[in-house]
């Protein structure tokens, strides 16, 4: 009998136990510790001197801080060194992560199969021994290859693991710190003073931000979040980092103040913000993405906390808007500001989901975008009795420089996405809907779609959807029929319906011209609050947020219409929507 | 003894405010988890961690020293002849006291 050459075992695989996220946000930690250690090297340098105090005191205290000026920007830049390799590493771990998933299933199905071969050998005749053998070959072929790639992998994640021991450990004295880093210039001090003026185009901000080196566009991030966090033409990406950064800072520093009981009542402003741009981020972070089953990506693109008296400027995206083939800018309406965020970025990561439900070849990123400073009062609360006081108290001004500020957003995602344009899609909701009219009608809104829903009316610029500037076959209106802020808007040439209430025309109306999509609420009306109806167009699985997926998709084809309002000459204003019973249709897994 | 400008007493609130953003610096790297790391790397990080603790306490200590120092400059100042112009006085007197 013929003697089988069994195949070589393959190794056993050591234990890998490492949480990248977690490492990445250790990483985070300490960019956030560096850009408050750089806040200090930067107030010695300038407002600490006191240069009108004269005197031996004063000359005495310049020295002194002098010296801690240096250690400060020395500390600085070692601490950030030290975050940057740290997040090298946690990339690494992931790439690792990966490779060690492939590794152990593939040594599962070796295990399996040698142990098949191994019984068929023990049995084998002599005529199946050939047979067998090249079976053992091939199967000892796999096997020394995989001992190979395991044997590079412990040897790969050691190396690693060897290289960030020492990163730590060369930087951990304040000596080490100083031999290395004393004197040694920030590059983005050079990179900042290139920096384009304010006045300039996204398009040129973002030809700078190329031109940068990767090491000066780094620093920036670390040392000056601020001066590019917010700033339209900076990929999504990088301001999101930037931003990270900033909000990290804070809500150490705020919540250090609020345990010793020290906050005044701006920064308790402050705080609400903040916490609440960590809430939103959250939110998106955990849902999953229905076709990857990973958590959806979360983009911190605007981080303005103290904006508007206090209000807040935010905006957070689901999804990466710097590669999304279709990007869509959530507008809200009343009430909404920076502390209203975590909802926003909830209907963001809905409305995402909704459109990688629909198309799963295509990738998206929807922002939710708290970028004005929107009306602080609720209509029907306005006389203070419970009763209407929309004219009153709602006035199209906010909206006018609201849609000033969306239009430059717009701009800014244009200009990071030169030569790889996204399909792009503005939905406005309630007074959102007419701060997009103006951002349309006042500033050529640069989108391809337009989305009005819950609309009290998209301003008094625009009398026909034609002047809205994308055509009127790519604005769209969601009105639910019960929704009492979608029939604000003007109806018909004398306006029976409700004098001057809304602002603009009524979009749903037949005679605007826009393309009325159904958005009515299979539980519409069941509510005691009247106002129920209005807060319902992002939720999953109505016809909504169905409809507005496929709009953002650029699947029109399969957008359900609906029926338009018509005004009779003889009578009140009309909804046909009121008689046809509401669907589901599916958004999510 | 020379005038003392009242920036020096913002500048005094200044250095309290850098105390405090780098006191809670130091919080946010001792608090920060080193749970993601291997075994063999989490030892070093936590080393690490602690050392930094100890570096940005240090700069929130010489931070908190510089605004006891124009506060007491301030003071010793007020309480000299010169300090007798009524207006220098009260623009410097708020700033004597520590606020947080």
């Amino acid at each position: 009998m013929t003697e089988i050459r069994l195949p070589t075992e393959p190794v056993k695989l050591p234990e890998f136990d490492c949480d990248p996220a977690l490492i990445e946000g250790f990483a985070a930690d300490l960019l956030a510790a560096s850009a408050q250690v750089d806040d200090l090297g930067t107030f010695v340098a300038g407002s600490a001197r006191v240069p009108t105090w004269i005197g031996s005191d004063a000359d005495q205290y310049r020295t002194g801080i002098t010296a801690l000026g240096t250690r400060a920007d020395a500390m600085s830049l070692a601490l950030r060194g030290v975050s940057q390799r740290v997040s090298l590493h946690a990339t690494r771990m992931t790439t690792y992560e990966t490779t060690y998933s492939d590794l152990k299933e593939r040594r599962l199905q070796l295990s399996i199969a040698i142990a098949e071969v191994k019984g068929l050998a023990a049995t084998a005749t002599e005529d199946q021994v050939a047979e067998i053998q090249g079976k053992c070959d091939t199967l000892n072929t796999r096997s020394v290859e995989f001992n190979t790639d395991a044997s590079d992998f412990v040897t790969d994640v050691s190396e690693e693991e060897s290289a960030m021991v020492a990163a730590f450990g060369e930087m951990q004295t304040r000596d080490q710190v100083m031999k290395r880093y004393e004197g040694v210039p920030d590059p983005a001090d050079g990179a900042l003073a290139s920096k384009p003026g304010p006045d300039a185009s996204p398009s040129a901000v973002n030809a700078w931000w190329e031109g940068l080196t990767e090491e000066q566009r780094q620093a920036i991030i670390a040392a000056s979040p601020g001066s590019i966090g917010n700033l339209d033409g900076i990929p999504a990406a990088d301001r999101d980092a930037a931003n990270t950064v900033a909000l990290n800072r804070d809500l150490a520093a705020l919540r250090l103040l609020e345990e010793r009981g020290v906050l005044t009542d701006s920064e308790k402003e402050h705080l609400v913000n903040a916490e609440a741009a960590e809430k939103g981020l959250e939110n998106i972070r955990e849902q999953v993405d229905p076709v990857t089953g990973e958590p959806i990506l979360a983009q911190l693109y605007i981080y303005d906390p103290l904006a508007f008296d206090g209000d807040g400027r935010v905006a957070i995206a689901a999804g990466d808007i710097d590669t999304a083939d279709n990007v869509s800018v959530v507008v809200p309406g009343l009430t909404n500001d920076g502390g209203s965020i975590p909802g926003q970025a909830t209907n963001a990561a809905d409305i995402y989901t909704a459109a990688r439900y629909d198309d799963p070849s295509q990738t998206n990123a929807t922002l939710a975008w708290m970028g004005y400073d929107a009306p602080d009062s609720v209509p029907w609360e306005g006389d203070g009795q419970g009763g209407w006081d929309f004219a009153g108290v709602v006035k199209e001004d906010m909206a006018e420089r609201g849609g000033e500020r969306l239009a430059d957003t717009v701009d800014g995602i244009r200009a990071i996405r030169e030569g790889d344009q996204p399909h792009l899609t503005a939905v406005g909701h309630s007074y959102g809907s007419t701060t997009t009219g103006h951002a349309a009608t006042d500033h050529g809104l640069d989108v391809d779609d337009i989305v009005l829903v819950g609309s009290p009316g998209p301003g008094d610029a625009a009398e026909h959807a034609t002047d809205l500037g994308v055509g009127s076959d790519h604005v769209w209106v969601g009105t639910n029929s019960l929704d009492p802020v979608g029939g604000l808007g003007d109806k018909g040439w004398i306006n029976k319906g409700n004098i001057e209430l809304g602002l603009g025309r009524d979009p749903a109306e037949d005679d605007f011209g826009a393309i009325r999509f159904q958005a009515e609420a299979t539980d519409r009306g069941t509510s005691l609050d009247p106002f129920d109806d209005h807060s319902k167009y992002f939720d999953p699985n109505t016809e909504s947020l169905h409809n507005i997926a496929e709009i953002i998709n650029g699947h029109y084809d399969d957008v359900t219409r609906a029926e338009h309002k018509y005004d009779p000459w003889y009578d009140s204003p009309r909804d046909p929507e009121v008689w046809r019973y509401p669907t589901a249709p599916k958004t999510e897994p | 003894m020379a005038v003392i400008p009242p920036e020096v007493g913002q500048r005094s609130r200044d250095w309290d405010d850098q105390n405090l953003d780098l006191t809670a610096a130091a919080g946010q790297v001792s608090d920060s988890g080193t749970g993601g790391f291997t075994p063999t790397v989490r030892t070093a990080a936590k080393t690490f961690r602690t050392a930094w603790h100890g570096h940005l306490t240090t700069l929130a200590t010489d931070a908190e020293s510089q605004a006891d120092g124009l506060r007491e400059t301030m003071t010793d100042w007020l309480n000299t002849d010169q300090s007798a112009d009524v207006q220098q006085r009260s623009l410097i007197d708020p700033y004597v006291q520590e606020i947080r």
